[in-house]
């Protein structure tokens, strides 16, 4: 089930490429952040119709840009990011086992402290591992 | 989890296939051929699982040695994952039989076929840690105690430089300009 799960978002972010390759980007290329107009100290009173069309266009494609981000994210990217931890998870403990038998404690020590490094990073950009 | 690997080598390999009419357009050759070797391997690491589950360690061995030997479409990086991740556990499934040898024959083979930083390759490490942890055991079973600490360091260096690749494949995915995929 878990396997479903993955498989189809990425099933859709692979035909979201292949639409890709054939639309005519809104902004003609990398389209630079939006900055509020000056005039509106409250963004929330900002009444998005009355920007400039290609104001709305680029924070348009910003937030498609952040969005397909997001999404690969959490499909892909974080799938792989999960197999590293849960690769590095296991040498991690067989090392220790291993120094506990005898060895130089610090191998095993300096390996947990990576560890912990490398959970903390995964888990911030893609919540906790299945 | 060897299903789901091949699964997603599978829809990384989608596009390919998905794009197929703009591919044809443009003169290029469409690689269903590439998909079908996919397909197949996904099938074979299947038949490996079965086999494992019913405790026949052989058969298990023979579906991916099937897999080895099937000539490869063309070169890509789905392919050399795939052959990779067929030798890491091919050498796991060998040295649990007590054939250390063509265990670790197996994990160079499979390094050679994962040169760069990846999860694959962090993953051979982790398997020659395992296998060496083995041959260890046996060692010092039979009596041979030096011979025993050295496949143990031997194991305990593995083991590291498998943190060392796995932690650089996090930092790498995690960066917000970096790419895992």
């Amino acid at each position: 089930m878990s396997a479903l799960r993955l498989i189809i978002p990425l099933a859709l972010l692979s035909l979201a490429a292949c639409g890709g390759a054939s639309k005519a980007p809104a902004t003609g290329g990398a389209a630079p952040p939006p900055s509020a107009p000056p005039v509106y100290e409250d963004k929330a009173k900002a009444e998005p119709a009355l920007l400039p069309v290609e104001t709305r266009a680029a924070s348009a494609q910003a937030e498609l840009d952040e969005a397909q981000g997001a999404f690969s994210a959490a499909g892909g990217d974080c799938a792989a990011l999960c197999k590293a931890l849960a690769s590095m998870s296991r040498a991690t403990n067989s090392l220790c086992e291993l120094v506990k038998e005898g060895g130089d404690p610090k191998r095993c020590s300096d390996a947990k402290a990576r560890l912990e490094s490398a959970q903390s990073k995964v888990n911030s950009s893609c919540g906790a591992c299945g | 989890m060897r299903a789901l690997f091949i699964a997603l080598a599978l829809f990384v390999a989608a596009p390919v296939v998905g794009c197929a009419k703009e591919a044809r357009n443009n003169g290029e050759v469409v690689d269903e051929v590439l998909l079908a070797y996919l397909s197949s391997a996904r099938s074979l690491h299947h038949e490996a699982d079965l086999a494992e589950d019913g405790g026949d360690t052989g058969k298990a061995i023979a579906a991916l040695d099937r897999l080895l030997a099937k000539p490869e479409p063309r070169k890509a990086p789905e392919i050399d994952e795939v052959v990779s991740d067929t030798h890491a556990r091919l050498a796991d499934l060998e040295s649990r039989s007590g054939r250390f040898d063509v265990a670790v024959k197996h994990v160079d083979d499979g390094l050679h076929r994962a040169p760069g930083v990846s999860y694959f390759r962090g993953h051979l490490f982790e398997v020659r840690g395992l296998v060496e942890e083995r041959r260890a055991k046996d060692l010092a079973t039979k009596g041979d105690a030096s011979g025993a600490a050295a496949a143990k360091e031997r194991a305990m260096k593995a083991y590291e430089e498998a943190i060392a690749i796995q932690d650089e494949v996090i930092k790498r995915g995690t960066k917000p300009d970096g790419d895992a995929r």
